[in-house]
C-alpha cells in the first residue's frame, strides 16, 4: 500500500488537472485534502506540488473548491516545510481574503490556517490590522467554533496593543468582512 | 449538503416533497431512468453516461418528486438527492419537510455546526421515507440500508480515499444488500459510490473531544451507553441534552472524552451501531468546546505534527543515507522501536541485545551489528556522524581508538536512538523482518561465543537484565507516548552515565570515528 501512495496520489492530481467536471474536481479535491491530513503523507504532497494546486484553487469562483483547498492547507501547514513554503508562495494573502467567504468551513479553515502559519518572520503579514478586526468580529459570532478560534487568534497570536487598535478602528468604521452565512 | 440515495427496485414508487430546499439536484444512477418526474416536477433528466442529473429546482418551488423503477430495467437504481450548502438554510429557518400528513420542522441548535444539522436533515430524510411505505415496496425502504448507503458514503472520505471495494466489505450489512443486489447490480452500485459521495475536508476543526449521540432511545439506559462508550477511552463528562432535537422517544447525549484520540476512536466504533433496537448516530461536536480546549486541541495537533515531522526528517536523512551503506548495515534501522502497533510485537527480539549491567539498559547494543560495524567501518563512521548531529545531547568525542572486537562503538546505541523516533514511517517487508531477525540471532549467538568472555564489562554471559517490557498498547498513540516514554527514561538514564565527557561537544558536529567509552 505504502509503495503506490505516490502513484495514486500522482493520478489523483492528473486526474484533477485533465477532467472538466466540475465534480469530479471537487472530489478529487477533497481526497488531496484529506491525505493532507497525515503527515506521512506531507513528502509525497509537496513532491506533486499539491500545495500550489491548493494555493491555486483559494482564488477559484466555486466556493466548493475554495473550502477543500483551505480545508487542505490547513491540514498540511503546521509542517515547518510546508510552512515556509506557503509563506514564500505569498499564500497569506489569499488565505485572508478566504475569511470573508460565506463558507463556514473555509472561514474556520482559513482563521486555523492564519494561526499555524504565524511565525516570528510572518507575523505582520498574518496580525494584519484588517485580520485582527475581522477576529474581533468573528469574537462576537454566535457560532462556537468560529468564536472560540477569533477568541485564540486575539489571545495567543496579537498584542494587546494590536487588538486595541483594531477595536477603535472597528468603532468607526461599520463596514467589515462580513459574518460567514448562518 | 444533504444527500440521500437508495435503491428501487421493480415496481417500487417513491414519492416525496420537500419545501424551501433551496437548491435540489437529483442524480440516479443505474441503467436508462424510466421515471415519470418529469410530469410532477417539471425537470427532464439529464443522461450524464451512467448517470442522471436534473438541474437545479428553483427555490420555493416546493418540488414533488416521483420516481418510478420499471420493471424492465432490472439493474440497480438509486437516485439521489442534495442540496448545496444552501440547505443549512432550511435547517435554520424551520422549514418543515412535508410528507403526507406528516410535519417535521426543524431547529438548530445555536453554535451548531454544519456538519451536525446535515446529519439531523439526513437522517430525517431517511425517516420521512420510511414513514411512506404505503408508496413503496417494503422490501427496498428499510431505514438500516438507507442508513447504510451513508455509513459506506462517508467512510469513502473520511481520512482520504479507500476503494469502494474494500468499504463494502466492512459493511455490516453486507448480506443483506448480496440478497437485495444480484452480482450485475453489484458493479453498478460500486460504481454509483463515485457518484454518490458527500464529500467533505476533514481538519481539526472538525474533530473534537466532545462528540454526540443521537438516537439513544428513551429507556433511561444512559448507565449502559456510557459503559459502552467508556471502552474506547476515559469519559471526562457526560450528560443528556434535554434541549437538543431529537425524534421522538430517542434522546441525545453529549459525552466528552478526555483525549481526542478516544473520541475519534469511538466514533468510529459506534456510529451506526445498534443499541437497545435503535441507531446511534454519533458526531463530534467541536460547538461544545470552550476557548480553552479549543485551544488544546490545537496545540495537540501543533505537537503532533512537529513530532510527526521530525520523524520523517530522520526518515529522510536515512534515505539519503541509503546507498553508501552495505546491506547489512541497513539492519540496525529496523530496530524494534517501531511506533506502529504489531512491528513492535514482530520487531523485538531480546536475543538481539546484551545489556552491559555496569551502566544501564541504554548501553546495551545489536551485537550482530558490532560484526558489521568492524567490517566496513568508514561507512558506519561517516553515517553516525551524521546521524548524532541530529542528537547532539548524546554526542561526545573521544579518543579514536582501534576498534577492538569488544569495544561497543557509542555509536552502535545512537542508532537505537535515532530509529525510536523514525521508526513509522519505514517500510519493510516482513519477510525481511524475519530475515534479519534470524540473522541478528545467529550473529549476536555467535558473538557471545566467541568475544564475550574477553571483557566482561562490555558483554556479559548470562541471562540479561530485564529491559523495560515493551507491550503493544493496542493503540497507535499510546504506543507512541510509551515508546517516547521509554526513550526519555533511556536517555536520562544514560546521561547520568555520559555527562562527564559530553559537554563541549553539543552543537559542533562529531569528528569521524568517535568511540564511546563506558
Amino acid at each position: 500500500m505504502e509503495l503506490g501512495r505516490l502513484e495514486y496520489l500522482q493520478a489523483l492530481v492528473t486526474e484533477f488537472q485533465v477532467t472538466d467536471s466540475t465534480e469530479a474536481k471537487e472530489q478529487v479535491l477533497a481526497n488531496l485534502a484529506n491525505f493532507a491530513y497525515d503527515p506521512s503523507n506531507y513528502e509525497y504532497l509537496r513532491q506533486l506540488q499539491v500545495l500550489d494546486l491548493f494555493l491555486d484553487m483559494l482564488t477559484e469562483d466555486n466556493e466548493t473548491l475554495v473550502e477543500f483547498a483551505m480545508g487542505g492547507l490547513c491540514n498540511l501547514c503546521l509542517d515547518k516545510t510546508n510552512k515556509e513554503y506557503i509563506l514564500e508562495a505569498n499564500g497569506v494573502e489569499p488565505i485572508i481574503n478566504c475569511l470573508s467567504s460565506s463558507n463556514e468551513e473555509t472561514v474556520v479553515s482559513a482563521v486555523t490556517t492564519l494561526m499555524f502559519l504565524t511565525t516570528p518572520r510572518s507575523r505582520a503579514q498574518t496580525t494584519a490590522l484588517p485580520v485582527v478586526e475581522c477576529m474581533l468580529r468573528f469574537s462576537l459570532s454566535a457560532n462556537t467554533r468560529l468564536s472560540n478560534l477569533a477568541s485564540i487568534f486575539l489571545q495567543d497570536y496579537c498584542s494587546p496593543p494590536q487588538v486595541e487598535e483594531a477595536r477603535n478602528l472597528s468603532k468607526h468604521t461599520a463596514v467589515g468582512i462580513p459574518l460567514p452565512k448562518d | 449538503m444533504v444527500g440521500l440515495v437508495f435503491n428501487l427496485l421493480e415496481e417500487d414508487l417513491v414519492s416525496l416533497s420537500i419545501q424551501n430546499l433551496s437548491v435540489l439536484k437529483t442524480y440516479a444512477v443505474g441503467s436508462p431512468w424510466r421515471g415519470d418526474s418529469s410530469e410532477h416536477t417539471g425537470f427532464a433528466p439529464g443522461n450524464c453516461g451512467n448517470c442522471f442529473l436534473t438541474p437545479c429546482v428553483e427555490k420555493s418551488s416546493f418540488p414533488h418528486l416521483h420516481f418510478f423503477a420499471n420493471e424492465e430495467d432490472r439493474f440497480f437504481r438509486g437516485f439521489f438527492l442534495y442540496s448545496d450548502s444552501t440547505s443549512y438554510e432550511l435547517v435554520t429557518s424551520t422549514s418543515c419537510m412535508e410528507v403526507g400528513q406528516r410535519h417535521k420542522r426543524f431547529y438548530s441548535a445555536p453554535g451548531s455546526s454544519t456538519l451536525t444539522l446535515c446529519r439531523k436533515v439526513k437522517f430525517h430524510l431517511c425517516f420521512t421515507i420510511h414513514e411512506r411505505h404505503e408508496f413503496s415496496s417494503c422490501s427496498v425502504m428499510k431505514r438500516s440500508q438507507i442508513t447504510m448507503h451513508f455509513t459506506v458514503l462517508q467512510s469513502r472520505v473520511h481520512r482520504g480515499f479507500q476503494h469502494p471495494e474494500r468499504i463494502w466489505r466492512k459493511t455490516e450489512n453486507m448480506e443483506k444488500m448480496c440478497a437485495f443486489c444480484n452480482k450485475a447490480r453489484m458493479g453498478m452500485f460500486l460504481n454509483s459510490l463515485f457518484v454518490f459521495c458527500l464529500f467533505q475536508v476533514y481538519t481539526i476543526n472538525l474533530e473534537s473531544r466532545y462528540i454526540l449521540i443521537q438516537g439513544v432511545p428513551a429507556l433511561g439506559v444512559m448507565k449502559e451507553l456510557v459503559e459502552q462508550f467508556a471502552l474506547y477511552g476515559a469519559i471526562e463528562e457526560y450528560h443528556a441534552l434535554d434541549e437538543y432535537p431529537a425524534e421522538q422517544f430517542t434522546e441525545v447525549y453529549l459525552v466528552k472524552f478526555k483525549k481526542l484520540q478516544c473520541a475519534r476512536v469511538a466514533k468510529k466504533k459506534m456510529d451506526e451501531r445498534s443499541f437497545f433496537g435503535s441507531l446511534l448516530h454519533v458526531c463530534y461536536a467541536p460547538e461544545f468546546e470552550t476557548v480553552q480546549e479549543t485551544r488544546e486541541k490545537l496545540q495537540d495537533r501543533r505537537k503532533y505534527i512537529a513530532k510527526a515531522t521530525n520523524q520523517r526528517d530522520c526518515f529522510m536523512l536515512k534515505k539519503v543515507e541509503g546507498p553508501k551503506k552495505t546491506a547489512s548495515n541497513n539492519s540496525e534501522h529496523d530496530c524494534p522501536w517501531s511506533t506502529s502497533g504489531s512491528s513492535i510485537a514482530s520487531n523485538w527480539d531480546p536475543s538481539c541485545f546484551t545489556s552491559s549491567p555496569g551502566v544501564s539498559h541504554n548501553t546495551a547494543y545489536p551485537s550482530g551489528n558490532q560484526n558489521q560495524s568492524l567490517l566496513s567501518p568508514p561507512h558506519y563512521d561517516n553515517n553516525c556522524a551524521e546521524i548524532s548531529g541530529y542528537l547532539a545531547q548524546n554526542t561526545f568525542l573521544t579518543p579514536s581508538v582501534h576498534p577492538g572486537v569488544c569495544t561497543p562503538p557509542a555509536s552502535l546505541m545512537q542508532h537505537r536512538k535515532v530509529p525510536a523516533c523514525n521508526g513509522i514511517d519505514r517500510f519493510m517487508p516482513r519477510t525481511t523482518h524475519l530475515q534479519e531477525r534470524k540473522r541478528k540471532r545467529e550473529e549476536g549467538n555467535k558473538f557471545s561465543l566467541i568475544g564475550t568472555s574477553e571483557d566482561n564489562t562490555e558483554v556479559v554471559i548470562g541471562p540479561q537484565l530485564p529491559e523495560i517490557p515493551k507491550v503493544d498498547m493496542d493503540d497507535e498513540s499510546l504506543n507512541t507516548s510509551a515508546t517516547l516514554i521509554r526513550n526519555k527514561l533511556k536517555e536520562v538514564a544514560d546521561s547520568v552515565s555520559t555527562s562527564v565527557e559530553k559537554p563541549e561537544s553539543s552543537s559542533a558536529k562529531p569528528v569521524v570515528k568517535q568511540r564511546r567509552r563506558i
